[in-house]
């Protein structure tokens, strides 16, 4: 059976292949919230793929091009779906690859399920979606190895269960299961009707299907399934093993699940208004009353309420010694220390513990850990908190003015992408900060003016309404304008979100009181809530939103005046004032100066997007270095070859050798040169380069030119390895030979082998043994072979 | 002492001669005569075994007609005494002393024709003598001259009334050929020529026994490399491992292939071993000295068969 032939039974493997790579890749739903983002590009682009596949097996291309065009679809995919254009253009690449690079930082900084409003999660989970099925079509259909197929499918599988630590959807489970079932059975049925029957099994046409014989007892699928349900059973007779591979969850994955880290924020407003004034922290600290003191920081808000989002707690991240230096914050402002030693009351019960905002070293014992992006702590043992600890630690205080603060660049699309993230809000909020900050041109002064509006004097502070900093929390704020420190903090980091502002909220305490000289007491009433700001170099920022009634000073930096003596027509200064307006757009509901600004903004990406064009340069030439690499591993090792010296005739065969196998030809092993020069001489053909398909006529008689070459060759090996007093060849002269013998070689190939051996060597993969390690090697076969057997 | 090029092309030259006068008589047997030469040259002894009519005398003749040397050609058979071949002591009444009377054996080279018919007895002092290249009779021993080669012939079909040669003694001959039908051609031209006269007759030694001497000499300076003598060894040693066979070659066999491959070397004109020289005398040197099991028996695989895939297997060092 020709291979076309074959190509054409094997279409329903191809489809079954497929369509068992999609409901496998139906388990990956846990990564992200809604699956919508990745599983219907999937369900167009795995049978692209397949498609692909097909194609070049059906024109008979060698393995490698199929996987490398397979490859090439996936790409070419990934730019349909993500580029600007089908067509793959320079700028629709650009697009594509910037996609991706986003889709890996979003992946990097959340945790699963990344949430719907990260939309750009899909372009990884699609390109390794399609990546793996390149992996299993290559197996199953290609190789045709169904049963190895199932590797890259289990791959596939165990990828969220173990990355996640979650079980799949047992649905899932269930179809793919079935489908490499399929699979199996329709590689038995090609198998069969390719081969024809087994010994010994009945001969009855009519019970030949499609899926092979119907031997229910040999059958493959059979076996597989009897495999399958011992897996799944075996483990719930053994009550030890607690495997939950398959669980209830729907396929869509199974939503936020914040298993350990609780939000502080639900216990402020009761803490707050519990009544007695109960005393919690007292810090030992030379020189002012301490201020801000965090327990932890809410970086994600979900429509419903801010939340610690998911965090990285390495094991190594001990809250000991040394703290990485601060992210954002650079040193070009001045910093100075001050030294705390806390120690906390029964009273305070805490998974977070009470620091300043920048820590620069602590001692309170690894068992908590450290956020290294966020820097506030946790405890890494839920049965350990805060009552009773006593730690220390130096804080680390920036010094910048308001000023400092306006000049500041914009900040790096990491923190940009994460800390403006926000889900649907209400419009009158995003409208709110609009008509706040539209006459400002920097974040810092937005953010000073989103401040003064809360501490104006409309606001009120109150502990009365329901506690809650979410949508409807935050309307009924903005509206009625009384609510407590929760609710301005919160308000004002969404509305710095909608103006694209990086923001965050801190839950801690404000204020100590003093005791007596240099020591300090935080108690119940001096809980507190505030929001972050970033600011390029000065990283993040304090803002206090909370009326003065309540907290009677703000941060000094944030009561700045701003020197605006940069008009827009003075072009001087029209750098640096519009650099920190230069950031990629957001989440924001779109109105009409902002698409202005967007796409003032999308004009200056093309400064930013150097990166994506410097990556997609550099995997440009990465894929041509790659594509060159054997060849020019090839031509290292022949030049060094004759560069090494030695005998030139050993130098020539070694290398007649590699050439052989380059072509495509079986090298004779284990032969004495004569023999094996008979042998080649059979591959020669006439030095006439044929771009025909068609195999040349062979022979030694061909090509008697290469024919007195490769004698030639062979009489100078036999001298130089067997005679007393050999006279080597001269290397011009053993060059000569070779190439003659190359050309012939070549010429008794067709242009496709002689292209291979161009492109991809195969001598590369089983390089000729060094004459050295031969004769090493025969002199291990000499002490242990047939001299010890003869003695 | 290595070979001169010289000197061996001289051997090459001679060993052409000698070849191209045999095949005057024998037509198209190159690769016979060639190994026959061989043997000559390597001071071993040659084994022909052949069915009746195809040769086996008139190549030994042959040979030997065309070395000017002396020639004795005994026929055994059951009633041939080891003294018709060593010699025998006479009472000589007038000396009135025993004296020695050469038997057949005493000569450069010695045509025993269908050698398994003579008795063990007769067998076995033939043998001593060419592995000894000396008489002994009475006390008395007499060398044999150099070069010394005993030419046998034996019928394998034939068997009534025959002493086949035990494996022992098959030992002791360098090689063992066959000659085989002629080709068509071949055979169309040895009727046109033969039948008018013997063309035995016509032939005229083209060397003489010294000649061969020295190149004798000159065929034991070839140079062996160490990875030829593997080669061999290797060979002689998978014939011990395989279960295909009963019995392997003797460590006498690796000496007489090595010198075969040697003598066939210089007949090529090369003053160094090749390990495809040892190829070439591999079948003709080992393949008579292997007995098959009974399983390979069984199946009817020849020994020539067995060794020709052993010889397959075993690869060839690179240096």
């Amino acid at each position: 059976m020709t291979g076309r032939a074959h190509a054409a039974v094997s279409l329903p493997l191809v489809m079954a292949t497929a369509v068992t790579s999609w409901f496998a890749l139906w388990s990956w739903g846990g990564f992200v919230q809604a699956s919508t983002s990745y599983l219907p590009a999937l369900f167009f682009g795995i049978p692209f793929i397949s498609a692909i596949g097909v194609l070049t097996r059906w024109v008979r291309f060698p393995i490698i091009v199929v996987v490398a065009a397979q490859l090439l679809g996936v790409l070419l995919f990934a730019n349909a779906v993500y580029g600007t254009s089908v067509i793959p253009t320079g700028g629709s690449v650009t697009a594509a690859a910037q996609a991706f690079a986003d889709s890996l930082e979003a992946m990097r900084q959340y945790a699963a399920p990344v949430p719907t409003h990260v939309r750009e999660v899909g372009p990884v989970l699609v390109l390794g979606g399609l990546v793996c099925h390149v992996l299993v079509d290559l197996c199953a259909v290609t190789l045709a190895r169904v049963p190895v197929a199932g590797l890259p499918l289990l791959i596939i599988y165990t990828l969220p269960v173990s990355i996640l630590d979650k079980s799949v959807n047992w649905l899932v489970f269930v179809l793919t299961v079935t489908g490499f079932l399929m699979m199996l059975a329709l590689q038995e049925g090609g198998r069969i009707s390719r081969w024809g029957r087994q010994f010994g099994a009945p001969v009855d046409a009519e019970r030949m299907s499609v899926f092979g014989g119907r031997d229910a007892r040999r059958h493959p699928v059979a076996l597989g399934a009897s495999a399958t349900a011992l897996a799944l059973f075996v483990p719930l007779l053994i009550p030890t093993l607690d495997l939950n591979l398959i669980g209830g969850d729907g396929p869509g994955g199974d939503g936020d699940r914040e298993v350990r880290i609780t939000n502080p924020m639900t216990d402020l407003k009761r803490d707050l208004v519990q009544g007695a004034d109960v005393p919690l922290v007292r810090v030992d600290s030379p020189g002012p009353a301490p201020e801000y003191l965090r327990t932890s920081v809410l970086t994600t808000f979900t429509g419903q309420a801010w939340t610690p989002g998911n965090r990285d707690l390495e094991g190594d991240q001990g809250a000991t010694g040394e703290m990485p230096y601060p992210i954002g914050l650079s040193n070009v402002y001045p910093t100075r220390t001050r030294d705390w030693k806390i120690s906390i009351s029964d009273n305070l019960k805490s998974w977070w513990l009470p620091t300043p905002m920048y820590v620069a070293s602590i001692e309170a014992g690894s068992e908590w850990r450290y956020d290294a992006e966020i820097l506030d702590f946790y405890t890494a043992d839920e049965d350990q908190d805060t009552r009773g600890l006593n730690y220390s630690l130096t804080e680390l205080i920036p010094d910048f003015s308001g000023q400092e603060l306006a000049d500041a660049g914009a900040p790096p699309s990491s923190i940009q992408t994460r800390f403006t993230a926000l889900p649907q809000i209400p419009d009158e909020v995003t409208q709110l900060a609009h008509d706040l900050t539209k006459d400002f041109d920097t974040d810092f002064e937005k953010a000073q003016a989103i401040q003064r509006y809360f501490r104006g004097g409309d606001f009120r502070y109150s502990t009365t309404p329901d506690p809650g900093n979410g949508n409807d929390a935050l309307v009924e704020f903005l509206q009625d304008k009384v609510g407590y420190c929760e609710q301005f903090a919160s308000a004002m980091a969404v509305m710095a979100r909608s103006v694209d502002i990086p923001a965050r909220v801190a839950v801690g305490f404000f204020q100590a009181d003093e005791l007596s000289s240099g020591e300090y007491e935080f108690s119940s009433k001096d809980l507190h809530a505030w929001p972050e700001l970033y600011f390029e170099d000065a990283g993040w920022v304090k803002f206090e939103p909370t009326p003065s009634s309540h907290i009677g000073s703000v941060p000094s930096y944030t009561n700045d005046r701003i020197d605006r003596e940069n008009p827009d027509n003075d072009p001087s200064n029209q750098t640096s004032s519009s650099a920190p307006t230069r950031r990629p757009s957001g989440n924001q509901p779109s109105t009409a100066p902002q698409q202005e600004d967007k796409k003032s903004d999308g004009d200056k990406d093309t400064g930013l997007s150097v990166v994506p064009f410097l990556w997609g340069g550099g995997g440009l030439l990465l894929l041509i270095g790659l594509a060159l690499a054997p060849r020019m591993l090839r031509r290292t090792r022949a030049t060094r070859r004759w560069h090494a010296g030695g005998d030139p005739a050993e130098v020539a065969w070694v290398e007649l050798r590699d050439v052989v196998v380059d072509v495509g030809r079986a090298w004779p092993s284990g032969r004495s040169p004569r023999a094996t020069g008979r042998e080649i001489a059979e591959f020669f053909g006439a030095e006439v380069s044929s771009a025909s398909e068609v195999i040349p006529p062979t022979g030694p008689e061909t090509n008697p030119a290469a024919m007195r070459s490769l004698t030639a060759l062979v009489a100078a090996l036999e001298q130089s390895r067997y005679a007393a007093t050999p006279t080597l060849m001269d290397v011009d002269e053993a060059r000569s030979h070779l190439d003659h013998c190359i050309g012939a070689l070549r010429g008794g190939v067709t242009q496709r082998a002689r292209w291979r051996a161009d492109w991809l060597p195969a001598s590369l993969l089983s390089p000729a043994p060094s004459s050295a390690s031969a004769r090493a090697a025969a002199g291990r076969r000499h002490r242990t072979g047939p001299i010890d057997q003869m003695s | 002492m290595a070979a001169e090029t010289g000197d061996v092309e001289n051997v090459a030259r001679v060993a052409a001669k000698v070849r191209d006068n045999i095949d005057a008589v024998i037509e198209g047997k190159t690769e016979v005569v060639t190994t026959a030469v061989t043997v000559l040259l390597a001071e071993g002894h040659l084994l022909i075994e052949d069915i009746p009519g195809v040769g086996k005398t008139m190549l030994s003749k042959a040979l030997a007609r065309s070395i000017d040397s002396t020639v004795r050609r005994i026929q055994f058979t059951p009633d041939l005494l080891p003294s018709d071949v060593t010699g025998v002591s006479i009472f000589n009444q007038d000396t009135r002393e025993f004296e020695f009377r050469p038997g057949g054996i005493f000569a450069n080279i010695v045509v025993g024709d269908e050698i398994n018919r003579a008795s063990p007895k007769t067998q076995s002092a033939l043998l001593e003598c060419m592995e000894e290249h000396q008489v002994t009779v009475d006390g008395n021993t007499w060398q044999l001259e150099s070069p010394f080669m005993v030419i046998a012939t034996q019928n394998p079909i034939e068997m009534e009334g025959t002493y086949a040669l035990p494996e022992a003694q098959r030992d002791r001959f360098m090689a063992r050929i066959s000659m085989g039908y002629p080709v068509h051609a071949a055979e169309i031209a040895m009727l046109a020529s033969h039948t008018s006269r013997n063309p035995l007759d016509d032939l005229e030694p083209v060397t003489d026994a010294s000649e061969i001497r020295k190149m004798i000499g000159i065929v034991n300076g070839i140079h062996c490399a160490d990875a030829v003598l593997r080669y061999a060894v290797a060979l002689t040693t998978a014939t011990r491992n395989t279960p295909d066979l009963n019995l392997g070659a003797s460590p006498r066999a690796s000496l007489h292939l090595i010198r075969a491959a040697k003598a066939y070397a210089a007949v090529h004109g090369r003053n160094y071993v090749l390990p495809d020289d040892v190829h070439a005398m591999a079948r003709p040197v080992l393949a008579h000295r292997l007995l098959p099991s009974v399983e390979a028996a069984m199946s009817s695989r020849t020994t020539g068969a067995i060794l020709d895939s052993l010889v397959a297997a075993v690869p060839v060092p690179t240096a």
